[in-house]
C-alpha cells in the first residue's frame, strides 16, 4: 500500500475527510511540538500544539497549495508560540513551569539535567534548536527530520552535527 | 567523530546522544490527538465564494435597479420594437420619439403609467412634471394607460387637448390633423377652444380636421345613430338621432346641446326627458337659450342612469357633474 503523500491528504481534508488530516497530524504533532517546546514550557507546548493543528483544520481551506503543508504547519507553530508568549507573562514562569512538570516526571537531578538540557537547547540558533529537538526529543532521524521540514537531507546532517557540537560546549563535560 | 548515529541511528551508539535522548525523551509530546471529528464539524466553511456570490447579487440588482429605476416625474423607453427612434431612453423635454412602419415604443413613467407609441407615430415630451405631464401627438396612434390623479396627463393634438381623467384611451391622429379618441376605461376630457367634449368609457369622439369637436357617441350604438351623431354638425339629422337613441346614449343626447339650434333643443329636450327625465329646475323653454349651465343639472341622473362611473375629479374641477 503506497504512503499518500501530504498533498493528496490536504486536499482530502479539505474536502471534509477527518481521517486524511489525522494522518497528517502524525506526521507533524512532533514537529509542531519540537518548535513550540523549543520556545514554550513543556505542558504549554503539548497544549500549544493541539490548539495549533485545531487552527490548522478551521483554516486548511485557505491553504492554496496542498503540497506546502510542512511549511504553513510549521510557520502556524511558530506564530502561535509566539502569540502564546506573548500572552505569558515571563521566561521565568515558563521555567517555573517546567521545574514543576520535571518534579513529576523523574527523579530530582535527572529531571534537573534534562531541564538543563532542553534549556540549552533552547539557546541554540533556531535552525539548530528545531533540529536537534527533533531528534533528541522527539526521537526521530535525520531523514525523517527531513522528509518532515522539507530541509534537505545535508542541511539537516549539518544542523545536527553543529548543534550537537555546540550543545555539548554548552553542557560541558557535566551533563553528557 | 562519526555521525552515523546521530544521523539515523545507526552504526555505534554516540554517548552522549543516546543519553540525551534518554533524558529528554520525556518531553516527548504526550498529549492525546484532539477529536478533529468535532472540530471538522465545528469549522466554518470556506465562505468567500458565498460572500463573492452575494457581492455579485447586490452588484447585478443595484445594476438592474438602477437601469429600470425611473424618477417618478420622467418618461422612461421600456420597450421598443421595428424601427423607432428614442432620443433618450428617459426622455427630456423636447424629445421627439418616431416610428416606423412596424415601429412600436412604450413609455412608462412611474407616476403616470404607460403610453405605447404605435407605427408610424410622431410624439414629443413638452413637459413632464409632477402635476403635469404633456405631450404632443403629432401623428399616429397612442394607447395610454394611466393612474395618475385626473388632469395630470395631457395629450396635445394639432386639433384638440385630450385631458386624461384617469383612464385608458387610445387617441389616433390623421396626417390631416383630424383624429379618434376611443375610451376603454374612465373618461377623457377632449377639448378645443370653447368646445368640450367628455368622452366616458366605451364612447368614442372625433376631432375634424377643421377643428371640430364630434359629442361623444358609445361603440355599441347603431351605426346610423353615430353616423348621424358624427356628421350632426353638418346635417343636422336629429330626426335620426332621436329615433335610433337609446337610454345609454342620453349622455350623447345631453352633449348635442351645444350643435343644436333653437327648436332642435327643444326636440332633443323632449327626446332626452323621455330616456332619463329632466331635474325639476330644468325646464322646456329654458333650453331654447341653451347655455352649459341650462343643462349642467342634468349630468349626474344621467350618469346615473346610464351606468357610468363618475368622473374623477379634482377640487374645482366640472363642478356640477
Amino acid at each position: 500500500m503506497s504512503v499518500r503523500n501530504d498533498a493528496d491528504l490536504v486536499l482530502a481534508a479539505q474536502a471534509g475527510d477527518v481521517a486524511s488530516f489525522e494522518i497528517l497530524y502524525a506526521r507533524y504533532a512532533p514537529v509542531v511540538h519540537s518548535i513550540l517546546l523549543g520556545r514554550l514550557s513543556p505542558a504549554d507546548a503539548d497544549d500549544v500544539t493541539q490548539n495549533v493543528f485545531i487552527t490548522a483544520l478551521t483554516k486548511l481551506e485557505s491553504l492554496r497549495e496542498p503540497a506546502a503543508f510542512a511549511g504553513w504547519i510549521a510557520r502556524t507553530a511558530r506564530n502561535a508560540a509566539e502569540d502564546h508568549r506573548r500572552r505569558m507573562m515571563a521566561t521565568a514562569e515558563i521555567d517555573a513551569e517546567i521545574d514543576a512538570a520535571l518534579a513529576t516526571r523523574g527523579t530530582q537531578s535527572e529531571d534537573a539535567e534534562a531541564a538543563r538540557a532542553l534549556q540549552a537547547i533552547r539557546d541554540l540558533p533556531e535552525a539548530y534548536r528545531e533540529t536537534l529537538m527533533l531528534r533528541l526529543v522527539e526521537g526521530m532521524s535525520g531523514p525523517e527530520i527531513s522528509a518532515r521540514t522539507g530541509l534537505t537531507p545535508g542541511s539537516v546532517r549539518v544542523n545536527l552535527h553543529r548543534g550537537m557540537q555546540m550543545l555539548r560546549g554548552a553542557l560541558g563535560g557535566s551533563a553528557v | 567523530m562519526n555521525d552515523d548515529y546521530l544521523w539515523d541511528g545507526s552504526g555505534e551508539p554516540d554517548v552522549d546522544v543516546s543519553h540525551l535522548e534518554a533524558l529528554l525523551g520525556r518531553y516527548r509530546s504526550a498529549a492525546p490527538m484532539s477529536n478533529f471529528r468535532r472540530v471538522a464539524v465545528m469549522r466554518p466553511r470556506r465562505r468567500w465564494p458565498l460572500a463573492v456570490a452575494a457581492a455579485a447579487l447586490i452588484v447585478v440588482a443595484v445594476l438592474g435597479v438602477l437601469r429600470i429605476y425611473t424618477p417618478p416625474n420622467r418618461w422612461r423607453a421600456t420597450e421598443s420594437s421595428g424601427a423607432a427612434i428614442v432620443p433618450h431612453s428617459i426622455l427630456r423635454a423636447g424629445d421627439v420619439v418616431r416610428t416606423g412602419a412596424q415601429g412600436s415604443v412604450r413609455l412608462e413613467s412611474p407616476g403616470v403609467g404607460t403610453l405605447d407609441i404605435g407605427a408610424n407615430t410622431t410624439v414629443q415630451l413638452i413637459e413632464s412634471r409632477r402635476n403635469r405631464h404633456r405631450l404632443a401627438l403629432a401623428a399616429g396612434t397612442i394607447h395610454a394607460k394611466t393612474t395618475s390623479m385626473p388632469g395630470v396627463f395631457v395629450i396635445d393634438t394639432p386639433r384638440a387637448r385630450a385631458i386624461d381623467l384617469g383612464c385608458e384611451y387610445t387617441l389616433t391622429v390623421s396626417p390631416g390633423g383630424g383624429g379618434a379618441l376611443r375610451v376603454l376605461s374612465g373618461w377623457v376630457d377632449l377639448t378645443h377652444g370653447y368646445q368640450q367634449s367628455l368622452v366616458p368609457q366605451g364612447a368614442s369622439a372625433l376631432m375634424t380636421a377643421d377643428g371640430e369637436l364630434t359629442v361623444p357617441v358609445f361603440d355599441d350604438a347603431a351605426p346610423r345613430f353615430r353616423a348621424a351623431v358624427r356628421d350632426f354638425a353638418r346635417t343636422h339629422d336629429l330626426a335620426t338621432i332621436v329615433s335610433l337613441s337609446r337610454r345609454r346614449d342620453a349622455l350623447t343626447l345631453l352633449n348635442l346641446f351645444r350643435l343644436t339650434t333653437s327648436e332642435e333643443s327643444v326636440i332633443l329636450f323632449d327626446r332626452l326627458n323621455q330616456l332619463v327625465p329632466a331635474p325639476a329646475l330644468i325646464s322646456r323653454e329654458a333650453v331654447r337659450d341653451w347655455r352649459p349651465a341650462v343643462t349642467e343639472l342634468w349630468w349626474r341622473p344621467i350618469i346615473q342612469a346610464t351606468g357610468l362611473i363618475a368622473i374623477k375629479k379634482k377640487k374645482g374641477m366640472f363642478d356640477g357633474l
